[in-house]
């Protein structure tokens, strides 16, 4: 079973904005706001081994119609599926419903005309510190910090018990909206292949 | 993801080369960790064991560390494992985020990692 939804034009999240997660620490220059021409992204995963290719896929997707930079969704779309695979071990059963892993992401633009995308990772299980000896995770954490600006993995403000990861990409150049630039392609829906 | 596994002789020496294609992660790395377990068995006397990257898709830290645990592996029992990777971003770039450019025998191509 997997529910997804993907939601595209005005930056909205899913549910309240940033899905119970701690605010990332920012700098005092730092006043990025939702980009309202961007696209967000909203799904939910089944806690189970088959969901960070799951959400590779839609990352993937989801940064070429915001036409990311190739090399710089590579590096987004490991850190997201890295934090993924963490909160599937973070998931325990309960009898009543299984669990599940939201992954949210937005579009932001940053003072400079520059734009970087902010994906949240969240799961539901029991908060409990991560296993020191695990060798994934003891590989996983330094790989996502080495992919994206910050990582911030705390627990929830909200009263929902779990985990959430916030990913803070990189800033990647704007898109070019030049309307006097013939040979310009400003379509921003204009899906980029990717191989 | 597919793994092949088959022999390949030169003239200066034999390698066994496992390849893996499509993506490595928590869903598929079991696969990968019984093959590269299954070549260390058949691996004939003073052969190299070959793990060729070359057409993975994505790699992540659960095949991180299954490529560092064979290469251990190969380290104890004293058997030559040697990783093609080319110069494919999805592979070649974990890696380096990783450091691990040092402790894994990286080669660019299959014939480069079977001795000659």
């Amino acid at each position: 079973m997997i529910l997804i939804a993907f939601a595209s034009g005005v930056a909205q999240g899913c549910g309240d904005r940033n899905n119970g997660a701690p605010m990332p620490p920012t700098g005092n220059d730092d006043t990025s706001r939702p980009d309202t021409s961007g696209q967000t992204l909203c799904l939910q995963l089944p806690a189970d081994p088959i969901a960070p290719s799951v959400a590779r896929n839609w990352v993937r997707h989801w940064l070429t119609v915001a036409c990311w930079p190739p090399g710089q969704q590579e590096d987004i779309v490991l850190a997201v599926s890295e934090a993924v695979s963490n909160a599937i071990e973070h998931a325990y059963r309960e009898d009543q419903f299984p669990e599940v892993v939201d992954v949210s992401g937005e579009v932001e633009a940053v003072p400079g005309g520059q734009r970087r995308v902010t994906v949240i990772v969240r799961d539901h299980g029991r908060w409990r510190p991560p296993p020191i000896d695990h060798e994934n995770r003891r590989r996983g954490i330094p790989l996502m910090r080495a992919c994206v600006d910050t990582v911030t993995i705390g627990q929830p403000d909200d009263d929902r018990t779990g985990t959430a990861v916030v990913l803070r990409s990189r800033v990647v150049p704007a898109l070019l909206r030049a309307l006097d630039a013939p040979d310009v392609d400003t379509n921003p829906s204009h899906v980029v292949s990717t191989t | 993801m597919r793994i092949d596994t088959g022999r390949v002789v030169h003239a200066g020496g034999e390698a066994l080369v496992v390849t893996v294609a499509g993506e490595i992660d928590v869903l598929t790395v079991d696969r990968l960790r019984a093959a590269v377990a299954a070549g260390f068995e058949q691996l004939p006397d003073g052969a190299t064991l070959v793990i060729d990257l070359t057409d993975v898709t994505f790699l992540g830290s659960p095949g991180l560390q299954a490529l560092v645990d064979a290469t251990r592996a190969a380290q104890r029992r004293r058997e030559p494992l040697h990783i093609v990777v080319d110069h494919t971003r999805p592979v070649i770039r974990p890696i380096e985020l990783a450091g691990l450019d040092d402790l894994l025998a990286l080669f660019h191509t299959v014939d480069q990692a079977v001795p000659s």
